[in-house]
C-alpha cells in the first residue's frame, strides 16, 4: 500500500463521516458554478434587468466564497479532532509529523477534488434547467445553453485554491505532543467559558448596539449583533446549566442527570455550535422574511393605488404633448379609458407631519364617480371635507369631522364638516391626505401662491380603465402589467434625456418593477438560504460525529448497569434536539426584532407574518434534518447497548 | 439459607468459522451472604461465566437463576431493569461517567428509577459514610485516585441494594495499597451488611478475601477451596491450587499498572 493509497483508503472507509461534509461542499460548488453560469452568460447584459441580476449574483459569489472558506475550515478542524486517537496511534507506529501532515493534506485534497468535480457535473447537468427556471422566475428572456468555459475555469480555480489554502492551514491543527496525550486517555473537559456580570453586560451592550445601529450602518450592526450573539450563547448556556445542576430535584430525575451533565460537560463546544448555527439561520431567516415582506408591500401598494395611470404635467406652458403618446399607446392596445384633469396644491397644516393636498369641490365631484367615492354637499366659506385612508389617518389622529385646521402657506382656517374614509389612497399626490374646499376658496388660495412656488400646484391627468378592477395584481401577460411597464420605461427615458420633466406613474408598471425585483431576490435567496441550511445541518452532523465514540463508551457502560435502550434514546434525543432547535427559535426572535426595527425605513407594512412564516419553514426543514440525523445517531448508539 | 445464584449445566458455544467452546456444563451455587471468588487463567472462561450471570450474554444451554428467577427469559427492556435492581456491577476500569460528579455517579441507578430525592440523598449519605468517600462526593471523576474511583463504583453498585454484587477484576487497575483498601471495603460490606458477592479475578491476594474460591480451566470447573480461619493460609492454598492446575506461578501474579 503506497502512501496516497493509504490516504485514499482512509477517505473511502471514513465515507460515512465525510458524507455530510462532502455533500455540503458539492452543493456549495454547484451553487457557485450556477451563479457563474449566469454572470458569464453572453446574453445576460442585453437587458437592464439582466445586468441587475448579473450584479446581484456577483455579490453573492463573494458571499458564497467567504462562507465556503469558513465552513470548510471549521469542518476539517472538527473532523481532525475526532481522529486524534488515530493520529496518536500512527505517531506511536513511527509516523513523523511530516508524514501525518502529508496524509491529512492528501486526504483533504482528495475530498476537495471530488466535491469540485461532482458539484460541477451536477451544475452542468442541471444548467439547462436552471437557466430556464430562473429566466422564468425572474421574468427575463430565456437564456440559451452555452459552453461555460469561463464559469468552469472560475469555479475550479476558486475552489482548488480554497482547498489548497485550507489544507495547508489545517496542518497547524495537528500537534503531535497533544495527540500522544490524548491517546493515553483520561480526557479532561474543556474549561468552561468564563461567566461574569461584566461579560454578560458587554454582550447585552453589543446586542443593543446592533439594535440601535441597524438602520444606519448595516455592517456595524451585523458585526456587533454577531459578537453579541456569541456572548449570549457562551454566557447563557453556562448560566442555564449551572442553574439546572443546582436543582437536584430537577436534575436527579430519570435520564435528566445524564443529558444535563453531558451537555454541561461539553458546554464550550455546544455554545460555539449553537452560536454558529444561529448566525447562519438568522441570516437566512432575515433574507427570506425581508423578501417576503417586500412582496407583501408590493401587493399592498397595488391595492392602495386607485389610479391605473397618472400623468404629472410639470410645466403647463410646455403643453401636453406627452399625453398624446400615452393615449395613442392605450388605443393601440385596445384599452378603453376615461381621462380626468385634476388640479390641486400641496400645503402644510398645523398638527400634521406630512403635507396635505387641497382640492376644489369642482374637481372632486368630477372624479368622485369614477373612483366610487362618497358624494359631498355644496361647501361654503371655510368648510372643508377631509378625505383620507386609514394609513394616512394615523399621521394626524386628531383630525376628524368638527375639528378646525390651520392651513399654512397661504394661511387659512378651515372647518372640517365631514370625513370620508377610503380604502385606497385617493389623493392624486402620493403620501398626502386630501382636503376638499369650495371652488371659490380654492381659487382664492391658489392666487396667493407666489410665482416662484408654482411647483406647489399639481396638474395631474388621471386615466381610469374600467376593465381593470384593481382587486388582484396583474399577471406577467396581462395588459396592465405590460403596458404599465412600457409607459414607465418611456417616461423614464424622456426624463433622463431631458426631453420633458413630466412624470408618469402607472399602477401596473410600478407593480411590475417591484415584482421583478422581488422575484430576482427570491431566486437568489432561495439558493443561498438552502445552501446555508444544508451547511448548518452539516455543522451539527460533524459535531455529533466527533462525539460518537465518547458517547458509545458512556452508553455501553451505562447499559451494563441497567440503562434501557429507550432511556438512552430519550437522553440523546433531548441533547440533539436542543442543538437543532434552539438556534431556530433564537434566530426567529432576532429576525423579528431586526425587521421590526428596519420596517419603517424600508416602508414595509407588516413584517411579523413573513418572519413567522420564514421561521416556520426553517423549523420544518430543520425538523427533517433532526429526524434523519438523530435516528442514525441513536441507531449507532443502540449497537453498543448490551 | 436462600440460594441467590444457581447456575445449572451452563454451556456457551460461540459459532463461526471456528466454533469455540467457551464453557461446558458449569454448575455453581451461591448462597445469600456468601463471598465467592472465581479464578482461572486467561481464556479459561471466567469472563464468559460472569457475562452469563450478569445477563450481558445469553447461554447456549443451561440455566441461570438469580434469586429464583431466570433473567434470560426476560425481554431486553425488562432485562435492563433487572440488572438495575437485582445486580450490582464493579468493573476493572470503574466505568464511572466523567461528566458526573462522584455523588451523581453513585445515585445514577436511583435517578433512573425515579426515586424520591429525599431517599436518594439519605442513602447516598449513608453509603458514602460507610465507604469513606464523603469528602470527595462533589469532585469530578478525573480529580480522584484509582482507589477512590473504585470505592465510588462500589457505592454505585450497592446503592440500589442488589441481590448480587458482581465484581470483575476490581483490583486489576489499582496499585497494591489501593487494592487492599478496595478488598477490605468489599469484605466489610459482606460481613456487616451481608451483601452477596461474586468476584472474578486473577489476583490471589484479592481472592484470599473470599469465603471460597472456584477455579475454572478450559471452560469447566476444576476445583474449589474454602477459607479457614486465616487469610494468609488461604492465600497460600490458592497459590498451591493454581500451580496444581498447571499454571505457572508468575503468570498468575496480579496485573499491575
Amino acid at each position: 500500500m503506497s502512501f496516497p493509497q493509504f490516504a485514499f483508503n482512509n477517505v473511502k472507509r471514513n465515507a460515512r463521516a465525510y458524507f455530510a461534509y462532502f455533500l455540503s461542499s458539492c452543493f456549495m460548488v454547484m451553487v457557485f458554478f450556477t451563479y457563474a453560469l449566469f454572470i458569464f452568460h453572453p446574453d445576460i447584459d442585453k437587458t437592464e434587468l439582466g445586468s441587475n441580476v448579473q450584479m446581484v449574483m456577483l455579490i453573492m459569489e463573494y458571499v458564497i466564497y467567504i462562507f465556503a472558506f469558513l465552513f470548510v475550515l471549521y469542518s476539517i478542524g472538527s473532523f481532525l479532532k475526532a481522529r486524534n486517537k488515530e493520529f496518536g496511534l500512527l505517531t506511536i507506529l513511527g509516523a513523523t509529523q511530516g508524514q501525518l501532515s502529508k496524509l491529512v493534506f492528501v486526504e483533504n485534497m482528495i475530498i476537495g477534488a471530488l466535491s469540485i468535480v461532482t458539484g460541477m457535473l451536477a451544475g452542468l447537468l442541471l444548467s439547462k434547467l436552471f437557466l430556464t427556471l430562473s429566466a422564468r422566475m425572474i421574468g427575463i428572456e430565456e437564456l440559451g445553453l452555452y459552453f461555460p468555459a469561463k464559469a468552469l475555469l472560475l469555479t475550479v480555480g476558486a475552489f482548488l485554491l480554497l482547498f489548497l489554502v485550507i489544507s495547508a492551514f489545517t496542518l497547524l491543527f495537528i500537534n503531535q505532543s497533544r495527540v500522544l496525550e490524548l491517546l493515553k486517555g483520561g480526557s479532561k473537559p474543556k474549561k468552561e467559558p468564563k461567566v461574569s456580570v461584566w461579560i454578560s453586560l458587554f454582550g447585552v451592550l453589543l446586542l443593543a448596539a446592533g439594535y440601535v445601529t441597524v438602520d444606519n450602518n448595516l455592517a456595524v450592526a451585523a458585526a456587533t449583533g454577531i459578537a453579541g450573539t456569541y456572548f449570549f450563547f457562551t454566557q447563557i448556556t453556562v448560566l442555564v446549566f449551572r442553574m439546572l445542576k443546582k436543582s437536584r430535584r430537577l436534575t436527579w430525575r430519570g435520564t435528566n442527570l445524564i443529558w444535563i451533565s453531558e451537555m454541561a460537560y461539553k458546554i464550550k463546544d455546544n455554545a460555539v455550535i449553537l452560536f454558529m448555527v444561529t448566525v447562519v439561520t438568522a441570516i437566512c431567516c432575515m433574507a427570506v422574511a425581508f423578501v417576503m415582506s417586500v412582496n407583501v408591500r408590493t401587493q399592498n401598494m397595488y391595492h392602495e393605488d386607485p389610479y391605473p395611470f397618472r400623468y404629472y404635467v410639470s410645466d403647463p406652458a410646455q403643453g401636453e404633448s406627452g399625453l398624446k403618446t400615452v393615449e395613442q399607446k392605450l388605443k393601440e392596445k385596445g384599452i378603453t379609458y376615461e381621462k380626468f384633469k385634476t388640479e390641486s396644491y400641496v400645503a402644510t397644516a398645523s398638527g400634521r407631519k406630512g403635507t396635505v393636498t387641497v382640492m376644489s369641490e369642482e374637481v372632486y365631484k368630477s372624479i368622485a364617480d369614477a373612483l366610487g367615492l362618497a358624494k359631498i354637499d355644496a361647501l361654503e366659506g371655510k368648510q372643508a371635507v377631509l378625505v383620507q385612508s386609514d394609513k394616512e389617518a394615523r399621521n394626524n389622529p386628531d383630525w376628524s369631522a368638527g375639528s378646525s385646521i390651520e392651513l399654512k402657506n397661504p394661511s387659512s382656517g378651515l372647518e372640517v364638516v365631514k370625513e370620508i374614509r377610503t380604502q385606497k389612497e385617493v389623493s392624486p399626490v402620493n403620501g398626502t391626505n386630501l382636503l376638499v374646499v369650495s371652488s371659490a376658496l380654492y381659487d382664492g388660495l391658489v392666487k396667493q401662491i407666489p410665482a416662484d412656488r408654482s411647483y406647489w400646484i399639481y396638474t395631474i391627468y388621471i386615466y381610469m380603465v374600467p376593465d381593470w378592477s384593481g382587486q388582484t395584481p396583474p399577471g406577467r401577460n396581462d395588459k396592465e402589467y405590460k403596458v404599465g411597464l412600457e409607459l414607465e420605461q418611456w417616461a423614464h427615458e424622456r426624463n433622463v434625456s431631458g426631453e420633458s420633466a413630466d412624470l408618469l406613474s402607472s399602477r401596473g408598471g410600478m407593480y411590475a418593477q417591484h415584482e421583478q425585483a422581488t422575484a430576482m431576490m427570491s431566486f437568489v435567496g432561495v439558493f443561498i438560504a438552502s445552501l446555508l441550511s444544508v451547511c448548518s445541518a452539516s455543522f451539527l452532523y460533524f459535531k455529533l460525529h466527533s462525539e460518537l465514540r465518547q458517547d458509545q463508551q458512556i452508553y455501553n457502560a451505562m447499559s451494563k448497569i441497567g440503562l434501557q435502550s429507550g432511556e438512552m434514546g430519550k437522553s440523546s434525543t433531548v441533547q440533539i434536539a436542543v442543538l437543532f432547535f434552539t438556534p431556530i427559535f433564537v434566530s426567529a426572535v432576532q429576525t423579528l426584532v431586526v425587521l421590526n426595527r428596519v420596517r419603517e425605513g424600508f416602508d414595509l407594512d407588516d413584517v411579523n407574518q413573513p418572519v413567522l412564516l420564514a421561521s416556520a419553514a426553517f423549523l420544518v426543514v430543520q425538523a427533517v434534518y433532526f429526524v434523519l440525523v438523530s435516528s442514525r445517531y441513536i441507531q449507532k448508539l443502540k449497537r453498543v447497548m448490551v | 439459607m436462600t440460594e441467590i445464584l444457581k447456575v445449572t449445566g451452563l454451556s456457551k458455544v460461540y459459532p463461526g468459522k471456528v466454533t469455540t467452546r467457551a464453557l461446558t456444563d458449569v454448575n455453581l451455587s451461591i448462597q445469600k451472604g456468601e463471598f465467592v471468588g472465581v479464578m482461572g487463567p486467561s481464556g479459561s472462561g471466567k469472563t464468559t461465566l460472569l457475562n452469563m450471570v450478569s445477563t450481558i450474554d445469553a447461554p447456549s444451554s443451561g440455566t441461570v437463576l438469580i434469586n429464583g428467577s431466570n433473567p434470560h427469559a426476560l425481554k431486553k427492556k425488562e432485562l435492563a431493569l433487572f440488572r438495575r435492581r437485582e445486580l450490582g456491577f464493579v468493573f476493572q476500569d470503574f466505568n464511572l461517567l466523567d461528566t458526573l460528579t462522584v455523588a451523581e455517579n453513585i445515585v445514577l441507578p436511583l435517578t433512573l428509577d425515579k426515586q424520591s430525592l429525599k431517599s436518594m440523598e439519605a442513602r447516598l449519605e449513608a453509603i458514602a459514610d460507610r465507604l469513606g468517600i464523603k469528602e470527595i462526593l462533589n469532585k469530578r471523576v478525573y480529580e480522584i485516585s484509582g482507589g477512590q474511583r473504585q470505592r465510588a463504583a462500589i457505592a454505585r453498585a450497592i446503592i440500589p441494594e442488589p441481590s448480587l454484587l458482581l465484581a470483575d477484576e476490581p483490583t486489576g487497575a489499582l496499585d497494591s495499597n489501593s487494592s487492599q483498601i478496595v478488598m477490605q471495603t468489599l469484605e466489610k460490606l459482606n460481613e456487616d451488611d451481608g451483601v452477596t458477592m461474586m468476584l472474578v479475578t486473577h489476583d490471589p491476594q484479592a481472592a484470599s478475601y473470599c469465603h471460597r474460591v472456584v477455579f475454572i480451566k478450559d471452560g469447566t470447573i476444576s476445583g474449589e477451596i474454602r477459607r479457614g480461619e486465616s487469610r494468609q493460609a488461604f492465600f497460600q492454598k490458592i497459590i498451591d491450587m493454581l500451580s496444581y492446575l498447571g499454571g505457572q506461578a508468575h503468570e498468575l501474579s496480579s496485573i499491575r499498572v
